[in-house]
């Protein structure tokens, strides 16, 4: 998803790319930091009813107005980008690594280990991907853990093809030679030789897998099947934001902006990092 | 010629078929613990508990469980929902219609919305209209599309007087009309997939010798890329979609739930809320199915289109 | 004493204890919760004497009766138009077309339309009219019940009704209805020529008029009409003013105007149309956009904004609905009575109200709604008050909390209050999760007790509590396991058959008292909110009338487009 054309001038697109880098590092910046000094920022309790000031419109002392229990929106809003972004960020890792190394090691030794990785690959990737999710949260049950071991069951495949490809096209390579020809272990080839030159593009593409998978928790919340409430979650707020549309707009619509910032700050991310990390 | 590249393609398929079935299979049944627990919840009494596996086979060894799973399948038995204590094929064959209607409306608008976009950035390449383009699949990715659907709801259908706020209508027409919201959702899910790698398709074809060998005929780019290079760009077209189908058609289960639309998505989702395990597998399972055989099609089309695809 | 006048001095005794009753909840209700529920209620509940004594003495012209009451009619001077396809929205579906299988509100409005039932609740909710029948009479010792039916009353397929046809019902509903408990102290019943039927009971029942109006009690042809029962109910033949033509599960259920039916020149509409739209916002939009003429739940935050709107009429019907907290009380910690305790003391009631109803309701105490006969207002519930939520807890199985799942229908107004029960709960330790379902689906996953905590509720079906007082309190007679609770108190049950076999009025007053008071010491349920019905249709229909009991008779709508 982060293929970049082949055809672009280097030098003007490594500059807007560091410019792109750089905006979506801010972004990103600003956003966690409000989420982790969330508690200093706000004086409210993100769970704590108001019951006397329900629905009340946006004002200095609710910058957001209050939801239909009394609770500060801008308040549950900064709390839900501490959790959204912890498993977004947190989801990505095992899956990372697990599809990197089974795609390493398929690409290195081919055969009917690449087989097996490649016949796994094929048949999950040819559901949908909310299929997968949702039928896996459903039979692990709802809530956090299960979105971790659901995204870690269905992403990993993503970066398998990619690394396998890569390791495939630098198995014939002349370092990768040498590196057998010195003797050196399959382990250690794979670890220190190949995997440093082919990193490159599962990182990119972690970038919008975050956001991928940051999107996909948001969903199964709306659904009821993600973060169970009272826990602060965009997903959840646009959902019981839903019955006062009409009336209290802003109560679904900026949890979802909210989701479409940080999910353009990580791909504007991946965006620089495609070329900064590429291998000269 | 064709036909034999059909039937090779279809042949092909079993395996993954097979595979696919496996996985919706031990998705339901590896969870750790007791399944009956699980679905019925750890307060069911012991009696229900024990005619729930007693009815659903539970208790016997997995390999056994599986085979009469498979030898169900073969028999055309998803199994018997267990809200609705009917089989789920018959629940499950009113449903086709929506699903279907809305994956051909959403993959339409977003080759209505992809291309154009696509093309602009690829004849500006690394010139403003290009990054614009560009910046456009950065947010997309990142919208939720049943945010997306509520938005359209509120903001488009209440004011527009034709459109249809969710539902399926009873006629043809009305049922088109209703289908205009719910596809551009999808279409607007997986636009940032689109855009991207058509954009890059583009790009090759312009450089493609023809089109050079035209451009030095004199031909201007937008007249180039309009003679040679779009019709050439429909089967890259085809193709991105078909890769991100699976997003695709994940997309209008989501959809179809905001949409109130009656297809296999919103049923999926409510057999979910009602643990009416069932129906679950045997949805993932015709998903499965729907994604790999909308592929072959997608890919007997292409194969007739594109000479430069080898049949044989 | 003549058959005749015993009736008649029935008749007049019933008025009186109404009058009474609805002059002493109407008083205190207002003091006490000064809600529009209560308001309401003291307005309509002043009517049952018009309608018991008509009923008791005259052909009764419903119809009519109902163009009085309402004086919804009144504005067609034209007189109502014949045609249209009426579209219905509503959040959930029908789970079957069987009368005897149906438990769930929304089935059984549906059905109402295709079935009919000897006696019918009032237009006022507070007694029974006949209805299929023309009169009654009671035997001195209170035990044989002589029902005369409707002359000229035809099933949908031609075939006129006879007393045949109801014996056939009556028994069925006994033999395999869900609610057939209700009917159970019928002993035999005669049919001496085929206008008459003769109910005995093997004792006094001081419901029986009132469970006769039950649907479960629904007249169908002798035999299936020759069918199996399966056949039957794919295409079920009833004397209601609509006969059955499709049912889409999920989707929609189409009934089509019955020629054949009793009430000369209705149904106005060629064809109902109840559409399922789970979600609430949809509703409403479908509504605005045209789409369906007659939405049902809607979001109660939304009633006033909506009535504002051009062409819209948005508002509340006075219904009897009482939703509470239930308890799965065959399990630990539920089955402590200190627990259910120390939850009823930490719950607000009022604050529930104020933010969950939007002025549409109020706060509930008694499992017995304010607009049923027999509510107490003076039920001593406990109040809310966190210490002594602290104190009760602490002396329970579980003094340091505990974790539960909380299981709640997904439909307004209920997952806001159960939001606000989990943040009432959580100073006690009690961590309380939140499953939601499909509103449908509430009631098969309680009825296998497959829940912790269950947020339920009750909207009559019939002007005496004995049903659903049966149903919430005897696991034994009352056929739902203590509305799945599996309460099971010898007292408790006592009480509940004593409140059958009561006639003197006062007496069974006391009874159903003692009732509510039992239930506020040990609350298996704790009464939450009362609730009005919200509604909102488009200005095309005319003559929508909701009855507190939910009916929704739609055979007086017609739709002027």
């Amino acid at each position: 998803m982060t293929a970049v054309s082949r055809s672009e001038s280097p030098k003007t697109a490594r500059g807007r790319r560091s410019y792109s880098l750089v905006m979506g590092a801010g972004l990103l910046g600003v956003i966690v930091v409000a989420a982790i000094l969330a508690p200093w920022i706000t004086p409210y309790d993100p769970l704590a009813h108001d019951l006397e000031s329900i629905l009340a419109p946006p004002s200095s002392d609710h910058l957001l107005g209050t939801d239909h229990l009394g609770r500060d929106v801008w308040t549950r809003l900064l709390y839900a980008a501490r959790l959204d972004l912890l498993i977004g960020v947190g989801a990505v890792i095992t899956p990372f690594m697990t599809g990197t190394l089974l795609g390493a090691v398929a690409g290195y030794y081919g055969g009917r280990i690449d087989l097996a990785v490649s016949a796994a690959t094929d048949m999950l990737m040819a559901f949908p991907y909310y299929v997968l999710i949702i039928a896996l949260v459903f039979s692990l049950g709802p809530g956090i853990p299960s979105i971790f071991i659901a995204m870690a069951i269905v992403a990993w495949v993503s970066y398998a093809r990619i690394v396998r490809g890569e390791v495939l096209s630098a198995r014939g390579q002349q370092y990768v030679m040498a590196a057998k020809t010195l003797g050196y272990t399959d382990l250690r080839i794979i670890v220190r030789h190949i995997l440093p030159n082919v990193i490159t593009q599962p990182v990119t593409y972690a970038m919008s897998d975050i956001v991928v998978i940051i999107v996909g928790v948001v969903t199964l919340s709306y659904l009821g099947l993600g973060v169970p409430p009272p826990t602060p979650d965009w997903g959840s707020m646009i959902a019981s934001g839903q019955s006062f549309m009409t009336t209290q707009w802003q109560l679904s619509t900026i949890p979802g902006i909210a989701v479409v910032i940080v999910g353009l700050s990580f791909s504007l991310i991946g965006d620089g990092l495609t070329h900064r990390l590429r291998p000269e | 010629m064709a036909l034999r590249y059909f039937l090779r393609r279809l042949l092909r398929m079993i395996p993954v078929i097979l595979g696919m079935t496996i996985i919706v299979f031990f998705m339901i049944h590896l969870v750790p613990g007791d399944p009956a627990r699980t679905l019925l919840g750890p307060r069911a009494p012991a009696e229900v508990i024990e005619a729930f596996n007693l009815r659903w086979g539970f208790d016997r060894p997995l390999h056994e469980q599986f085979l009469s799973f498979l030898g169900g399948l073969l028999q055309g038995d998803l199994g018997t929902s267990m809200s609705y204590n009917v089989p789920t094929t018959e629940l499950v064959t009113g449903r086709f219609t929506p699903t279907l209607l809305l994956l051909a409306i959403s993959g339409l608008f977003a080759m209505v919305i992809s291309l154009p976009l696509a093309v602009v950035a690829a004849l500006r390449e690394e010139r403003t209209p290009d990054h614009v383009v560009r910046v456009i699949p950065m947010v997309g990715l990142g919208l939720p599309a049943f945010w997306v659907g509520i938005l359209l709801l509120t903001f488009v259908a209440l004011r527009v007087e034709w459109l249809p706020v969710g539902g399926y209508g009873a006629t043809w027409p009305d049922r088109l009309i209703a289908m205009i919201l719910p596809g551009l959702t999808v279409a607007i899910g997986i636009a940032p997939f689109t855009i991207r790698s058509l954009r890059s398709s583009l790009i090759e074809v312009m450089e493609a010798d023809y089109i050079a060998t035209a451009r030095a005929k004199g031909l201007a780019g937008v007249r180039v890329l309009w003679a040679h290079g779009l019709r050439n760009a429909v089967i890259p077209t085809v193709t991105v979609l078909g890769v991100n189908l699976g997003w695709l058609v994940g997309n209008t289960l989501i959809v179809e739930k905001v949409f109130a639309l009656p297809g296999l998505g919103a049923l999926m989702i409510d057999a979910v809320l009602e643990r009416d395990f069932p129906v679950v597998q045997g949805l993932a399972l015709i998903f499965g199915l729907l994604v790999v055989l909308v592929n072959l099609l997608a890919d007997v089309v292409r194969a007739s289109l594109d000479p430069r695809v080898q049949l044989s | 004493m003549s058959l005749l006048r015993k009736k008649a001095a029935l008749g007049v005794s019933l008025i009186l204890v109404l009058s009474l009753i609805a002059a002493a909840c109407g008083d205190d209700a207002e003091e006490e919760t000064a809600t529009t529920a209560a308001a309401e209620v003291t307005t309509t509940a002043a009517a049952p004497a018009t309608t018991a004594a008509a009923s008791a003495d005259e052909e009764p012209a419903p119809d009519d009766d109902m163009a009085e009451d309402d004086g919804m009619m009144e504005e067609d001077a034209a007189g109502p138009k014949r045609g249209g396809d009426l579209i219905f929205a509503r959040h959930r579906d029908n789970t079957t077309l069987d009368p005897g299988a149906a438990v769930e509100t929304d089935t059984i409005y549906v059905l109402d339309h295709i079935f009919e039932t000897l006696f019918a609740t009032s237009a006022d909710g507070a007694s029974v009219d006949p209805w299929l029948a023309s009169e009654f009479e009671v035997s001195d010792d209170g035990k044989s019940w002589t029902v005369t039916l409707r002359e000229g009353v035809e099933f949908s397929n031609g075939q006129p009704m006879t007393s045949a046809d109801v014996k056939f019902s009556i028994q069925r509903a006994i033999d395999e209805a869900a609610f057939g408990f209700l009917l159970s102290a019928i002993e035999s019943i005669e049919t001496p020529d085929d206008m008459t039927v003769v109910f005995n009971t093997s004792f006094p029942w001081a419901p029986f008029l009132a469970d006769l109006s039950v649907w479960a009690a629904a007249i169908m042809p002798a035999d299936y009409a020759g069918m199996s029962a399966e056949e039957f109910f794919e295409n079920p033949i009833g004397t209601g003013p609509f006969l059955f033509d499709e049912w889409v599960p999920g989707e929609y259920i189409r009934l089509v105007r019955n020629d054949n039916y009793w009430q000369e020149g209705k149904p106005y509409v060629d064809s109902v149309t109840w559409t399922q739209v789970p979600d609430d916002n949809t509703r409403i939009l479908q509504l605005e956009g045209g789409q369906a003429h007659i939405a049902q739940n809607v979001p109660l935050n939304l009633l006033d904004s909506l009535n504002e709107k051009e062409g819209i009429t948005a508002t509340t019907f006075p219904a009897t609905t009482v939703y509470w907290v239930s308890f799965n009380t065959t399990i630990e910690p539920f089955n402590d009575r200190h627990v259910r305790r120390a939850i009823a003391y930490a719950i607000e009631q009022d604050a529930i109200a104020n933010a969950a109803l939007f002025g549409h309701g109020g706060p509930a105490c008694s499992v017995i709604s304010p607009a049923v006969p027999y509510h107490d207002p003076d039920t001593p519930c406990l109040e809310s008050n966190m210490d002594l939520a602290r104190a009760e807890l602490a002396q329970s199985s579980v003094p340091d909390g505990f974790s539960a799942e909380y299981l709640v229908g997904d439909q307004s107004p209920n997952l806001p209050i159960v939001e606000i029960i989990q943040g009432q709960l959580a100073p006690l330790g009690i961590d309380i999760s939140i499953r939601t379902i499909d509103p449908g689906q509430l009631y098969s996953t309680i009825f296998v007790f497959d829940y912790e905590i269950a947020f339920t509720g009750w909207t009559m079906d019939i002007p005496d509590p004995d049903q659903k007082i049966s149903f919430m309190f005897d696991p034994e007679l009352g056929g739902g396991d203590s509305y799945s609770t599996g309460y099971n108190n010898p007292e408790m049950i006592e009480l509940v058959r004593a409140g059958q076999t009561t006639f003197e009025n006062a007496d069974r007053a006391q009874i159903y008292a003692d009732i509510q008071a039992l239930n506020a010491e040990e609350v298996p349920f704790i009464p939450l909110v009362v609730l009005d019905a919200p509604f909102a249709w488009s200005d095309s229909v005319k003559g929508l009338w909701v009855n507190p009991v939910g009916k929704r008779h739609l055979e007086d709508v017609w739709l002027d487009e």
